[in-house]
């Protein structure tokens, strides 16, 4: 019985040590509040449509966050300080990110866990926006994000500007398009009468040019300085996500969002809008997304 | 052995629970309740101490498992609401390894010592069972960790089967043994 005896209290004191140990390390790692990623996003708000307050016209937006495991809290409502006016309903849900391919391990958490952090998506509608404050573009770049435990977190989101969707030239003729989980794309567009590609325009283009290889017919967009296209020429348009190099490029996300310019013999400006929202499919990790809080913090 | 088959029967309702809905049939501290009761008629020929500390234990089990059931209940979070699955593994821990001591040394009194030593045998290997699933769990509840939580579950059911067989065979098998026992000691003279 003494080996017994000696294995039991072994067993005790490992025990002990290794959960005080665990209950230290939560503590260290814990976050005192929700973390919202950054990301710069250009949308436009279709007015045309009776029923806009329903969604943009781009894709239903998110804002994605991270939090500790243990945290039930949603978030209930969503407020910008720049523009009161705005009310935008939340939906946040346990679906896991990006819809219905993710589970949560532990039923009685929210989110996807990644070890002492969850990661949240927070879908979002505009319900009312008075139309005439989309005569100017509307920058949001703060936002107050309320929870349903009552407490609420003011942040930096990055860039989100609203604007109202504006109908393009119909010199060009959308043919096709094709994207891919990766978050690479193709878009293909027929030509309808001669003209010359003079250059783009886009907002948050540092951002979009460290993470975005961007061609135009096989030509990198950056250094494109003229293209002829004739009448029933394809127009193709391919972007490529590069790998990123810090964890805040990584973790930061986008769309794309591009205002192609085309010039005809007669100097007439044509313009192009050519919009894309590479999937945010990040590699994420317990460490990683602690490295960030701590980047954070430093910034 | 009455006794050991009420152990049994209430170790398995307080380890599984029948749920209807957010409603527990059987919730786990009425099984450790029961435990109980079949500790006070167990007629364990051991030391008081020895009988006094499984008690105390089972006891321990019964406050702790009404706690997380309650606070399960609640929908509690925090640091103590992790901490007390972990604390209801360390007290199965110390409750089996006293009941195991007090049958191995009921069977030194009785001079049973082929008992004694099997059931020695059976105490050391459920410390090693339960003590590595505690350990496995305690990191795997603290930092989420799905591989150790796994390596945990099954090393915690290797160990109740361990204990459940343990039970089973002391309320039937010791018994057959026991009378077989008699049975040669009474030929002899």
């Amino acid at each position: 019985m003494d080996v017994n005896k000696r294995i039991f209290r072994i067993f005790l004191i490992i025990i002990g040590i290794v959960a005080t140990g665990c209950m230290i390390f939560i503590q260290y790692v814990s976050l005192a509040e929700p973390i919202f990623f950054k990301q710069y996003a250009d949308l436009s708000v279709n007015l045309d449509d009776d029923d806009y307050q329903y969604g943009l016209s781009d894709e239903l937006f998110s804002f994605n966050y991270f939090t500790n495991a243990e945290d039930k809290r949603v978030v209930s409502y969503v407020s910008f300080p720049e523009y009161p006016d705005l009310h935008i309903q939340p939906f946040e849900d346990d679906w896991g990110m990006f819809g219905l391919d993710f589970e949560t391990e532990q039923p009685d958490l929210i989110g996807q866990l990644y070890g002492r952090y969850s990661l949240r998506e927070v879908l979002w509608q505009i319900v009312d926006l008075p139309e005439e404050s989309l005569d100017n573009e509307l920058i949001l770049n703060e936002a107050i994000f309320y929870f349903s435990d009552g407490s609420e977190v003011k942040t930096d989101i990055g860039q989100i500007r609203l604007s109202r969707s504006a109908s393009d030239s119909e010199i060009i003729e959308f043919l096709s398009g094709s994207s891919s989980s990766d978050g690479d794309s193709r878009s293909n567009f027929k030509v309808l009468k001669p003209i010359n590609f003079s250059g783009f325009e886009a907002h948050f283009l540092d951002q979009i040019s460290q993470r975005v290889e961007m061609k135009i017919n096989n030509q990198n967009i950056y250094d494109l300085e003229e293209l002829q296209l004739e009448e029933g020429d394809t127009l193709t348009i391919v972007s490529q996500i590069k790998p990123a190099q810090t964890l805040q490029e990584r973790y930061t996300r986008f769309n794309l969002s591009l205002k192609l310019i085309f010039t005809d013999e007669k100097d007439q400006e044509y313009y192009l809008t050519w919009k894309e929202s590479p999937s945010f499919r990040e590699d994420f990790s317990f460490t990683d997304l602690y490295k960030y809080t701590k980047e954070q913090e430093g910034l | 052995m009455q006794s050991y088959r009420r152990i049994f029967w209430s170790f398995i309702f307080a380890t599984f629970n029948l749920h209807i809905g957010a409603l527990t049939i059987i919730p786990p501290f009425i099984g450790w309740i029961v435990v109980y009761s079949g500790l006070l008629t167990l007629g364990i020929k051991a030391r008081e101490q020895a009988l006094a500390r499984q008690r105390i234990t089972c006891v321990c089990l019964i406050v702790l498992s009404a706690l997380n059931g309650f606070l399960m209940l609640i929908n509690a979070s925090g640091l103590f609401r992790m901490l007390l699955p972990i604390l209801v593994m360390v007290g199965e821990l110390v409750f089996f390894h006293f009941l195991f001591s007090a049958i191995v040394e009921h069977f030194k009194t009785i001079e049973y010592f082929e008992l004694a030593t099997i059931y020695a045998k059976k105490d050391r290997t459920y410390l090693v069972l339960k003590g590595l699933a505690t350990l496995f769990m305690t990191v795997s509840l603290s930092l989420n960790h799905q591989l150790l939580g796994l390596g945990g579950a099954i090393l915690t059911l290797i160990a109740l089967i361990h204990v459940l067989t343990a039970l089973y065979w002391l309320n039937k098998g010791a018994e057959q043994l026991l009378r077989r026992r008699q049975q040669a000691l009474t030929f002899r003279s």
